[in-house]
């Protein structure tokens, strides 16, 4: 697991992003994902990935996990019906509160257990994760 | 709003995010002019695949409200183009953009059918339309009719399905005007020569759910070169309403069309802002030609105020025809035009003066004469008037004054 060295989000984080946001211990968390294995690309932000066409966007910074198992299959049918279905497998981890700082916020498409984690400057968040579980099989 | 994408479209400002994992995937957004539904097909190694389609209030809503999916959006954009984008991670690489029409999207680039915007449904909104989708794009259909084509979509705010009848009537007299009156043979007479009517003549198709779209198509059909004889005129009207977008374009633009096209181009803008629409065009043409053009309501309003300036237009004529009266005491005159109009009115002072110091007019008389057309156009009452002036008269019976 990483060292933290400071609370500080990356430069060019929006200078009020994250708002409504707190610092806490989550376990478990799980994210959905394409490879069997824990793979960091998989773990970068999309507007962290996508910073060289998207701004201003703060909730792009954070990753998108569940809190709750039980929301797994209707955020999987979810997506997959928006063209995300080859993230059929579940990364498993955990959200330590000096990684980043996190929001709850409850969606409708994915589930109420849906967390935005905004991980510090330094942090690397694949390196929370140490399990892949296959849905429909494991799930 | 949820930040900006910068792409080959421009940097649209990204309005309502639909679908989010990691930051949006599915939104609206918009420049200026037009609204896009945004949609990431996949996540490449060094650039991101989207489609961009451009999207109506209702069709927002429509989506927002689960009464159709994204899929649905997507293969029936309103325009039947979509336009497909890869934007780089990295720099180095230039974003790209290509238009296809949505019968061409490859079905791996779709979501599901079941791709409906869950959670999200406002039953307090609830639109109904009897308007059929439109079953061929204009282009398509121009080329396998050998007929003009021009669809005309108004986005009403109200109610985006129905139009006041009385409203509708006027939007189709209105264009066929304009249509008419941009056939520079349409010069001085009141009512529109026969042959620019035989040429010019629109029919309407049928109406289609784009909000409300109405496609009209010429009368007439194509010859061997595939051109209508309204081809130039429906050209010239897609060519207003794109210049329409830019009050400095449609100023220079009005200068140089016939004076009668402003008139009626200004009636068919003040139907437009009555119904408070945004306005979406395509013309094709057999040969292949298209235009198309998407104004907002701001862009109607502001090209109505430009037009609005024009509301008295005068030009030149030169009539040949028969001068049966001149009345000296009254300051007037009649030609019978060989065009078949009838032109009476003032004469000009030069004419007075003329006459004054003796000249005497033989009538009837064969001439050709130069008259100013002075035209007004009543916007409340629809009424047009034109006022003639008899600037010079040339004799075809001799050489002389």
């Amino acid at each position: 697991m990483s060292t933290i060295i400071n609370r500080t989000f990356p430069g060019f984080f929006p200078s009020n992003c994250p708002t409504d946001s707190k610092e806490v211990d989550v376990e478990p968390v799980y994210r959905l994902v394409e490879s069997n294995t824990i793979k960091a690309k998989e773990f970068i932000p999309s507007g962290i990935r996508k910073r060289s066409y998207l701004e201003g966007d703060c909730e792009a910074l954070a990753l998108s996990v569940l809190g709750s198992k039980d929301d797994i299959p209707m955020a999987y049918r979810f997506f997959s019906s928006m063209g995300l279905s080859k993230k059929d497998k579940v990364a498993v981890g955990i959200i330590t509160k000096d990684s980043g700082r996190v929001s709850f916020d409850k969606s409708k498409n994915v589930g109420d257990s849906h967390i935005n984690w905004w991980t510090y400057d330094g942090i690397q968040p694949h390196t929370f994760f140490n399990n892949v579980l296959q849905i429909g099989v494991d799930i | 709003m949820a930040g900006i994408i910068h792409t080959p479209l421009g940097s649209l400002n990204i309005i309502d995010v639909l679908v989010s994992f990691d930051g949006p995937r599915i939104f609206t957004c918009s420049n200026s002019v037009t609204k896009y539904l945004a949609f990431l097909v996949d996540e490449l190694e060094e650039s991101d695949h989207w489609l961009f389609v451009p999207v109506t209030n209702i069709r927002i809503q429509e989506i927002k409200n689960g009464l159709i999916s994204i899929r649905e959006a997507l293969l029936n954009a309103e325009g039947d183009i979509v336009f497909q984008a890869f934007l780089p991670l990295v720099g180095g690489y230039e974003a790209t953009i290509a238009t296809m029409k949505t019968s061409e999207i490859p079905p791996g680039f779709l979501p599901q059918e079941n791709s409906y915007i869950l959670g999200q449904k406002d039953s307090t909104i609830q639109y109904y339309s009897d308007l059929p989708q439109k079953k061929t794009n204009a282009v398509d259909e121009a080329r396998e009719s050998a007929r003009d084509v021009f669809d005309i979509a108004l986005d009403m705010s109200d109610d985006p399905y129905e139009m006041e009848s009385a409203l509708f009537g006027e939007t189709l007299i209105n264009i066929q005007y304009t249509v008419f009156s941009l056939d520079e043979r349409w010069s001085s007479s009141k009512k529109p020569p026969i042959s620019v009517v035989e040429d010019n003549i629109v029919n309407v198709s049928t109406l289609f759910q784009s909000s409300f779209g109405i496609r009209i198509k010429s009368k007439r059909s194509a010859d061997i070169f595939r051109v209508t004889p309204a081809s130039k005129a429906l050209r010239g009207f897609a060519e207003l309403l794109q210049d329409s977008s830019d009050t400095d374009r449609l100023q220079i633009k009005l200068k140089s069309i016939n004076p009668r096209a402003v008139l009626w181009y200004q009636k068919l803008l003040h139907t437009v802002k009555r119904t408070g629409s945004s306005l979406k065009a395509e013309w094709a043409a057999p040969n292949q030609d298209t235009l198309s053009v998407s104004l907002t309501k701001q862009q109607v309003d502001l090209a109505y105020e430009v037009t609005k300036q024009t509301e008295e237009t005068v030009y030149q004529v030169t009539v040949k025809g028969t001068l049966y009266a001149v009345n000296l005491k009254r300051n007037t005159f009649f030609i019978e035009g060989e065009d078949g109009n009838e032109y009476s009115g003032g004469l000009s002072e030069d004419i007075q003066h003329f006459v004054q110091k003796g000249h005497v007019f033989h009538i009837p008389m064969n001439v050709e004469a130069l008259i100013e057309v002075k035209v007004r156009m009543n916007l409340a009452t629809s009424a047009e008037n034109l006022v003639f002036t008899l600037l010079d008269v040339y004799s075809n019976d001799s050489d002389s004054k």
